[in-house]
């Protein structure tokens, strides 16, 4: 068996593996790259259309009005996070308002886990009129980072202020995310009253880290009334720290393997609930790759361009009517949140499809077993999953 | 391959080319080992390159350019590593199948092998089994005692044959 095995592995190694149609030109341009930057650029647009990701969240598949309507009203993007405030999944923190140019901030409450970040804002604004007609709040320059210098939340108003940013911190400019949030967020005003709201911040991630202490600053509240449209502006200069509790910082997920899946050839890559969501992951193959390893480069290109330019290639592929139960019979639905990216898949070209999800099952409602259910192409398919403690 | 050595240190960049592009496969699986997205992994190969190619004329014995070239490859990919560590990634670097859930039952492919196993190990059993390094070698490439390496290669051993669920 130990020869069986040694060969196993080595054959596994052997073996060519995929790879982007683009990494041999990268290699064959690597030592012109100064000159090349520009070849380089539209190679990586290139690499950008060969994996097709399209974030489309599961309501575009909703089959009538009136599914959609229920499917929204049963599935607030916050019930996850409600749910664990409800069973004392938050921190009340004890901290003094941060004044800056006549403004008080502090943090009254935080929840944090590795899929949603919420904080709860107290802002006194003295010279605040009419705060019956406050419709929302925007933080546009919100740095969140933690103990560890971790970029928790990077949020800039626009391409000055983030270059400056990175300046300022020896970043490469790269536009690319340098936080752990993965850039949707969602802001409420919980309440209202004399000078002072109540605004909560919530923010999303695949994996926030276990931070001890979050450092929070921004330098703008924009403040946008309800009747008018209007937006008003405060500036200043507030800086937060808030410690987190044990309980946050020692937070654990539940992990869940696969029991039984109705069809062969899918892999789920993650199962996991946490105190405030869950979170799946699965691939399987969607058809035969685009092209063929065989094929030539002119071969390669052209298929690859037909199958970017029929639509329907893409758009044949469905997935529908998704839910998680577990052993009560309960249901819950993915999270429907503005920009989060919770759901999505990839297509490849190479024939295999990629999905992941968001959904609104929390550990206080999760059980040993669960049952994970949704349409593929119109082929119903049930995941069973079971603790793995 | 030992003359396109010498052609490329005499600054012949096709030559140079050439020799990386018959690591190509080699060189990727390396990168994988540590770098999850493909952007950073070509990143990590073409720094390499313009390091390696710069500092070629260092290189004294032609027969040890791919061994100098994993090192440099390594090196970059920690490099890169790091600065990268706050990004997202949607597949944890130290994701192991008995936390996942099943993977291929019958396909021990190269993912398989990097899914269930930590960085040390990958590293450890990818130049083990993919460049035929012996334990000596490899404790030399990556600046470890040769007793770790062999504890690391027998226990990544275990874990895969622990995980495979197909016939050994």
């Amino acid at each position: 068996m130990k020869d069986n095995l040694d060969k196993k592995i080595k054959e596994a190694f052997i073996k060519k593996i995929d790879k982007p149609l683009e990494y041999e030109n990268i290699i064959k341009n690597a030592l012109n790259k100064e000159e090349n930057t520009n070849k380089f650029k539209i190679l990586k647009l290139v690499a950008c259309f060969l994996l097709v990701t399209i974030l489309i969240s599961s309501v575009l598949f909703s089959k009538n009005i009136l599914a959609f309507i229920n499917y929204l009203l049963r599935n607030d993007s916050r019930d996850g996070i409600k749910e664990a405030i409800d069973n004392g999944y938050i921190q009340e923190v004890k901290m003094k308002y941060i004044n800056s140019n006549g403004t008080n901030v502090k943090v009254s409450e935080i929840l944090m886990d590795d899929y949603n970040l919420s904080i709860i804002f107290d802002i006194e604004i003295p010279e605040i009129e009419n705060i019956e007609e406050l419709y929302n709040i925007n933080l546009p320059n919100l740095i969140i980072t933690d103990d560890e210098n971790k970029f928790i939340v990077a949020e800039f108003e626009g391409p000055e202020k983030y270059e400056k940013f990175c300046k300022e911190n020896n970043i490469e400019k790269s536009y690319n995310n340098i936080a752990y949030s993965n850039g949707g967020y969602e802001g409420k005003i919980v309440t209202k009253y004399d000078k002072t709201i109540e605004y909560m911040y919530t923010t999303y991630s695949d994996n926030f880290p276990k931070s001890k202490k979050l450092y929070i600053s921004f330098d703008k509240i924009i403040l946008e009334n309800n009747k008018t449209a209007e937006q008003t502006t405060v500036e200043g200069d507030w800086n937060l720290e808030v410690n987190l509790s044990e309980e946050i910082y020692n937070r654990e997920k539940t992990v869940y393997r696969v029991k039984n899946c109705t069809r062969d050839d899918l892999i789920v890559t993650k199962a996991e609930v946490s105190s405030t969501a869950m979170k799946i992951e699965w691939i399987t193959r969607w058809g035969d790759p685009v092209y063929s390893e065989n094929d030539s480069e002119e071969e390669k290109q052209r298929k690859t361009e037909e199958f970017f330019n029929n639509t329907h290639s893409v758009r044949n592929i469905l997935i529908q009517n998704e839910y998680v139960e577990n052993s009560e019979g309960k249901r819950f639905y993915p999270v429907i949140n503005s920009s989060d990216g919770n759901g999505g898949y990839n297509q490849m070209l190479n024939g295999m499809f990629r999905h992941w999800q968001t959904f609104n099952l929390t550990k206080y409602k999760a059980t040993d077993s669960l049952k994970v259910v949704f349409e593929f192409n119109d082929e119903k398919i049930i995941i069973e999953l079971e603790n793995k403690k | 391959m030992d003359e396109l050595v010498i052609k490329a240190k005499k600054g012949d960049k096709e030559a140079f080319t050439e020799l990386i592009i018959n690591m190509e496969d080699e060189l990727y699986k390396i990168a994988r080992t540590k770098l999850i997205n493909d952007e950073d992994i070509f990143d990590a190969i073409q720094e390499t390159m313009i390091s390696a190619f710069k500092s070629l004329h260092k290189l004294k014995n032609e027969k040890y350019f791919k061994t100098w070239i994993i090192k440099i490859l390594i090196n970059k990919c920690n490099d890169i590593y790091k600065t990268k560590k706050a990004t997202i990634v949607s597949l944890n670097e130290d994701i192991k199948l008995d936390e996942t859930n099943n993977f291929s039952d019958n396909n021990l492919n190269f993912e398989f092998i990097i899914k269930c196993l930590n960085y040390d190990e990958r590293i450890a059993i990818t130049l083990y089994y993919l460049e035929e390094y012996t334990t000596k070698e490899i404790s030399k490439i990556l600046k470890t005692n040769e007793n770790t390496i062999k504890t690391r290669i027998a226990r990544a051993k275990v874990k895969i044959k622990n995980n495979y669920k197909g016939e050994i």
